[in-house]
Formats: structure tokens, C-alpha cells, sequence
């Protein structure tokens, strides 16, 4: 017994680093687990507060809340434009058919970025809404230039939002003037690929690519980025379409989450 | 034990990393603050202070970031116990002598973090290795030199 006490405090350095090797080799194959959840909602609760007084310092108050009502305007202006455009490509294709229904407005949440989780290829950023302002996992960010993410976790006043550059951020997209599917997701550096494209489609460089609204997180018409380089390569199925998102990431600093869509409702 | 002035560092630099180390970000890559803090820990506090400190900042890191909780902590806890293994015992040498141990330490922390984050990605091995290990490494480096140059007791220098 003397010599396992003895050994347990010559190594305790030992044991100490396979304990913590042993939990953190767990926590990553248990990611989604809710206790995991739990941990990361107190840590952004925690340390959001603080985060989000240095926030205030660097903004002053009075400037800061016109300029927010302002951002919101323009943002809701662009995005009015955004589905404008959309609707007006809409229209001709979807002249023929019966049915059609018009998208529903978007209700804008306007909030600051008040941290940047960024770590190489694992991209987050913290923002000043919660819980109590009626936000939601997987909720979309934008700001007026365009898609920004998605809320990941969220916490009584605070949120982490996925952004376009995560490793693992998935969204159904198209290019907006022939209407070519695919999912867009992070490539390397600041670009994106619009992937699963089938070879032969119709996609040129410059093209605009949009939210396809195939999926229940993301609305349609969400501008994305620009096609900057598209190549049928012998050796794949699909095109490699690289994509710079219109969102300037570097410079972000107020962005708007979009308030669940409605569900639509039943055929009568 | 924590002395207070260690809890402070540790509890700024997690603050610093979500807040002014991205100003810093050169094509995705920046300054490791966290890291920087973990490894003085473990050289000043020894090497279990420093795997606490690795594991707490790694996990704290990781929940700020939209999954892959525990890669960090998994990573720090490794530099922290590394730096111990490869630099506590060689306090005495040169300056140089242990920058040289440091940039290991730094680039098996960044190597191991950036490897395993890339599984899954289009990210090749050495891509990861040299496009963000090796320059995160020497971006970290230069901040640990800038902050031994202004306070030279903040990495090593107290006797433990």
C-alpha cells in the first residue's frame, strides 16, 4: 500500500495527464451529448457577461444604436432586393404554374459580435442574444451583405453562431441564374465549394450562389458568394465550383439572426 | 497551488483569445494565448498545474467553437505536460537552448490539433502541417518572445 502511495506521488504527473487525456479523448467522441451542451451553454453564459462588457466599451452607446437601427434598415432593404430579384427570376419560370405562394417576410434579430471562437478551421462567433430574445439552435445568421452562419448553441443571453468558414457547416444552395443545385460547404482559406454539382452544368464564373431553401434552417435567396473558379476535372463525378462568400468575415461586427420561418401551412 | 496572479493570467487570456487574438489572424491562423499561459504555468507551477491549466483552458476554448469539444483540451494537456518534460528540467540553459525545446512543444501542439481537425475535410496531412501547424507555431513563438522580452518572470524565471 505504502509503495502504490509512494509510486501514485513520484507519478502523480503521470496520472494526472492520462485522467485528462482519458476526458478529453471522451469529450471528443461525445460531442453532441447533452451533457456537453450543458458544459458549453455555462462557459458561453460565463464567460459571455464579461465578453460582452469589454463589447461595450469599445462601442460608444448613442453611435451604436443609431447605426444599428440603420444596419437593420439596410439589411432588411437588401435582403427586400435579394427577394426581389429572386422573385422576378420566380415569376417567369413559375408563370405557367398554379399554386404559387409567396415567401413570407423575414423577421431580423439585430445583435453585436461580442467574441471570435476562431481556431484554425473551426469557426464560431459569440453573440450578445439568447435564449430570452427568442433565439434558437440552428436559427441563420446574415448580415446585409449575405449568409453568415448558424446558431450552434445558445445560453439565457448569449449564442454561438457556425460560420460559412466551419469545417463541418453544410448548406443546400443553387446558383441563382440557372437554378443548379448542390451544398455548399468550407473549402480552404476564405473560399467555399458549392459541391455535388453534376459535370456539365450550367455554372460560370461570376455567377451568384443563393440558399437553395431546400432546407428548414436556411430561407431561399440568402445570397452566399460568387462563383470564382469552375472546372470539370476528368477524375471526379462532380464540378469543383469554388465560391467567395459575399460576407466579409473579417470585418464582422453586427449581424441579424433570422427568426424561425413559419410552418407552412396545411393544403385546404 | 494556483497563485492568484496565475488565475488572473489564465482567466485573461482565455478573454484575450476570443477577443483580440482573431484581430491578429493572419489567413487563419493566430496567436495562441491560451497555450502561451498553459505552458508558463507548467514551467513555473510544474508539470501537473500545467495539464490542469491545459485540460480547463483546451475545454473552455473548445466551447466557445462549434464542435470538436475536447480537441483542445486533449492538445494543451500534451504542450503542458511536454514543456514540463522538455523544458522544466532545462531552466538553467540558455535562452536559446529553450526557445529551441518551446518551438518542439508548440509544434506538437499545433501539429496534433491541426492534423486531427483536418480528418474529414478537404485538408491534406501536409497541408495541415505546413500551411496552418508550422505558421501557427511561429506566430505563437513570436508572441511568447514578444511577452518574454516585456516581462521576462512571465514564463520562467520564479523558481518553482
Amino acid at each position: 500500500m505504502n509503495r502504490l502511495n509512494e509510486w501514485f506521488i513520484k507519478r502523480g504527473d503521470i496520472v494526472t495527464l492520462l485522467i485528462a487525456l482519458v476526458f478529453s479523448i471522451t469529450l471528443l467522441f461525445s460531442n453532441h451529448g447533452v451533457q456537453m451542451q450543458t458544459v458549453s451553454v455555462w462557459t458561453l453564459e460565463g464567460y459571455g457577461f464579461i465578453l460582452e462588457k469589454i463589447s461595450g466599451i469599445r462601442h460608444l452607446k448613442a453611435v451604436s444604436g443609431e447605426n444599428e437601427w440603420l444596419r437593420q434598415k439596410n439589411a432588411e432593404l437588401m435582403l427586400e432586393n435579394s427577394r426581389l430579384k429572386e422573385a422576378l427570376q420566380e415569376n417567369q419560370r413559375l408563370r405557367e404554374m398554379l399554386g404559387f405562394k409567396s415567401s413570407s417576410q423575414l423577421d431580423l434579430i439585430p445583435t453585436k459580435v461580442i467574441g471570435k471562437g476562431s481556431n484554425g478551421f473551426i469557426n464560431s462567433i459569440i453573440l450578445a442574444v439568447g435564449e430570452t430574445d427568442s433565439i434558437q439552435k440552428n436559427m441563420a445568421v446574415v448580415t446585409a451583405q449575405g449568409l453568415v452562419g448558424k446558431i450552434f448553441n445558445v445560453s439565457e443571453d448569449h449564442a454561438t453562431a457556425q460560420l460559412l468558414f466551419d469545417r463541418n457547416f453544410r448548406v443546400s444552395a443553387m446558383i441563382q441564374r440557372s437554378r443548379v443545385n448542390g451544398i455548399v460547404k468550407w473549402h480552404e482559406g476564405n473560399q467555399v465549394i458549392l459541391a455535388e454539382v453534376p459535370k456539365r452544368s450550367d455554372v460560370q464564373v461570376g455567377d451568384t450562389v443563393i440558399t437553395s431553401g431546400l432546407s428548414s434552417i436556411f430561407p431561399a435567396g440568402l445570397e452566399i458568394g460568387a462563383v470564382t473558379d469552375c472546372r470539370d476535372d476528368q477524375q471526379n463525378m462532380f464540378m469543383t465550383i469554388l465560391v467567395r462568400p459575399a460576407v466579409d468575415f473579417a470585418k464582422l461586427e453586427e449581424v441579424f439572426v433570422i427568426k424561425r420561418l413559419p410552418l407552412p401551412s396545411p393544403p385546404s | 497551488m494556483f497563485s492568484p496572479l496565475h488565475l488572473v493570467l489564465f482567466a485573461v487570456s482565455v478573454l484575450l483569445q476570443v477577443t483580440v487574438a482573431p484581430l491578429f489572424s493572419i489567413r487563419e491562423v493566430a496567436p495562441d494565448f491560451i497555450l502561451i499561459t498553459v505552458i508558463a504555468i507548467s514551467l513555473q507551477k510544474g508539470k501537473i498545474w500545467g495539464i490542469i491549466a491545459g485540460f480547463v483552458g483546451g475545454l473552455l476554448l473548445d466551447s466557445f467553437g462549434a464542435g470538436m469539444i475536447g480537441l483542445s483540451s486533449l492538445t494543451k494537456t500534451i504542450a503542458a505536460f511536454t514543456a514540463g518534460v522538455f523544458v522544466g528540467e532545462r531552466l538553467e540553459r540558455s535562452f536559446g537552448t529553450i526557445a529551441g525545446f518551446l518551438v518542439i512543444v508548440l509544434l506538437i501542439h499545433d501539429a496534433m490539433y491541426f492534423i486531427i481537425a483536418a480528418i474529414g475535410t478537404a485538408i491534406s496531412f501536409w497541408s495541415a502541417l505546413f500551411k496552418y501547424a508550422l505558421p501557427t507555431t511561429l506566430y505563437t513563438l513570436t508572441f511568447m518572445v514578444m511577452a518574454h522580452l516585456l516581462w521576462p518572470r512571465v514564463l520562467w524565471g520564479k523558481p518553482r
